[in-house]
């Protein structure tokens, strides 16, 4: 993939603010969407679930914490999905290496992010979190959250060139991964002998930093730390991997 | 010739489309194979390619459909990697980005020349200061370049992609039967420009079907035929050759 070179951030910046610009264009709240598809979300899982919880302190503060990183994960990985592709116009007429597309849409996606999560500290306040030095854990936890997620959008969005089923596979897989994370309920409802499927899933481990971080109030642990690490460079590898073994075939296929 | 005319430099030049291999019925067995399969068939669309195109000529390249322009421009401009030979370009090349194909629907007629020129790499300051002549030069008022692209009728998308093209005085230009588009007043103006774009130096490529375009900028070209090239020299050898 090589180093970026200036001329390449050039392009990248342009990409970053056309995907920022084209997410609210012809929407009345624009921006405020995305502090309101958490909001309406958070709402239905706190109405359903907390009385299926009783146990859960809190359990507001809870489900907003998960919330917003699952949130991310899913709008970020499903854009990124049908990034290449969509993105076939200007693939064919001008080089820009393939890697871009998604990368801006991850890249549009942190910061939207970021600006949403300004808001909800002030909400995770009133809701009682410990507002204390642990947690700017939340930034290295975001970094490799989006290292993760670019490396497993990147392997979508490669594959969803030659087979547009994958859009569709992911479209009906993420909901059933995301009641196979702890975003809406402890991991200590799972019965023992599950638990190591839960282990499997990279993102338990990612959801429960944050609800460490966020909800309990701690600092991330060492082991946490070299877990995630590791987590977010075998996604990068592995959608790397697989983009460059099908990098090639972009423009004869699209 | 003396080397350092030569703008571009092709010598045997193979270049292969990747089709998928596996088609939709077979995708089990790609599966299966985990990856160790060839992901790709390779059909090649390019033969053994030679091409020498001198720094401030306007070089022709004639074909039929499925001839292989579009691919050899694409590698002249970076889009695709040839499977052999070696390719020398000695300059920038402003790529086929006219006529819109890089407009953005949804964006405005300002905010897309931002949009194209950063994609063909042009640095902010030189934006701002192209906005003035993309404005003149495509005749869209500040009202129009103000409004969603998806409102423009196709002749005032292809005169502001075009306009976007010629602003930057780009060293190595390539039109691929751009000039088909816009009422006639407008061609006329594009000829214009793309003989100001030769005066100035600049090495034109210009890509058609038909003779008569090439014949009113270009002195000398190729045929294409099938990935091959079947004849170079000057333009009215190209047209005899090509009608006959």
């Amino acid at each position: 993939m090589g180093l970026i070179k200036e001329d390449h951030l050039i392009v990248l910046k342009s990409l970053v603010i056309k995907d920022l610009k084209l997410k609210y264009k012809n929407s009345i709240l624009g921006y405020f969407w995305s502090l309101l598809h958490p909001i309406i979300y958070i709402a239905i899982f706190y109405v359903v679930f907390s009385n299926a919880f009783p146990t859960v302190e809190n359990y507001a503060l809870y489900v907003i914490s998960g919330i917003l990183f699952w949130t991310f994960f899913s709008t970020a990985t499903s854009q990124m999905t049908g990034a290449i592709v969509s993105s076939a116009h200007i693939l064919k007429s001008v080089f820009i290496p393939g890697y871009f597309f998604p990368l801006s849409l991850l890249m549009s996606a942190v910061v939207n992010f970021i600006l949403s999560l300004v808001p909800f500290i002030f909400i995770m306040i009133l809701l009682g979190a410990k507002i204390d030095f642990n947690l700017i854990c939340i930034f290295p936890i975001i970094i490799l959250f989006s290292i993760f997620t670019y490396g497993f959008g990147l392997m979508l969005g490669s594959l969803n060139v030659f087979y547009r089923d994958v859009s569709m596979i992911w479209m009906s897989f993420s909901p059933a991964i995301f009641y196979a994370t702890p975003v809406a309920y402890v991991i200590d409802i799972v019965p023992e002998k599950w638990l190591f499927i839960y282990k499997l899933n990279p993102l338990t481990h990612f959801l429960e930093a944050t609800h460490h971080v966020i909800y309990n109030g701690l600092w991330l642990t060492w082991q946490e730390l070299i877990i995630l690490t590791a987590l977010a460079l075998i996604s990068l590898y592995i959608g790397m991997s697989i983009y460059k073994k099908l990098e090639k075939g972009f423009v004869s296929n699209l | 010739m003396d080397h350092n005319d030569l703008i571009i430099e092709c010598k045997n030049l193979n270049v292969s489309f990747y089709i998928q291999g596996h088609g939709i019925g077979s995708f089990k067995e790609f599966l299966l194979s985990l990856g160790t399969k060839k992901p790709f068939v390779r059909k090649q669309v390019l033969f053994d390619l030679n091409l020498e195109i001198r720094r401030g000529e306007c070089f022709g390249i004639l074909g039929r459909n499925g001839s292989g322009k579009s691919t050899l421009l694409r590698v002249l401009s970076g889009i695709i990697k040839p499977d052999s030979g070696t390719l020398r370009v000695n300059g920038d090349v402003a790529p086929l980005l006219a006529l819109g194909v890089g407009l953005e629907q949804e964006l405005s007629g300002y905010e897309n020349i931002e949009l194209c020129s950063s994609l063909m790499r042009i640095p902010s300051e030189k934006i701002k200061k192209a906005i003035d002549y993309i404005r003149e030069f495509s005749e869209l008022s500040h009202e129009q370049l103000s409004m969603q692209v998806k409102r423009y009728s196709s002749g005032m998308m292809s005169r502001l992609g075009f306009a976007i093209a010629v602003a930057y005085d780009p060293e190595i230009f390539i039109i691929d039967e751009a000039l088909s588009v816009g009422d006639l007043f407008f061609r006329e103006k594009c000829y214009k420009r793309i003989n100001e774009i030769i005066a100035s130096g600049a090495t034109i490529i210009f890509v058609s079907q038909e003779p008569q375009e090439l014949k009113k900028i270009c002195k000398r070209g190729m045929i294409l035929k099938n990935g091959h090239v079947s004849f170079v020299g000057t333009i009215d050898e190209i047209e005899k050759t090509y009608l006959s």
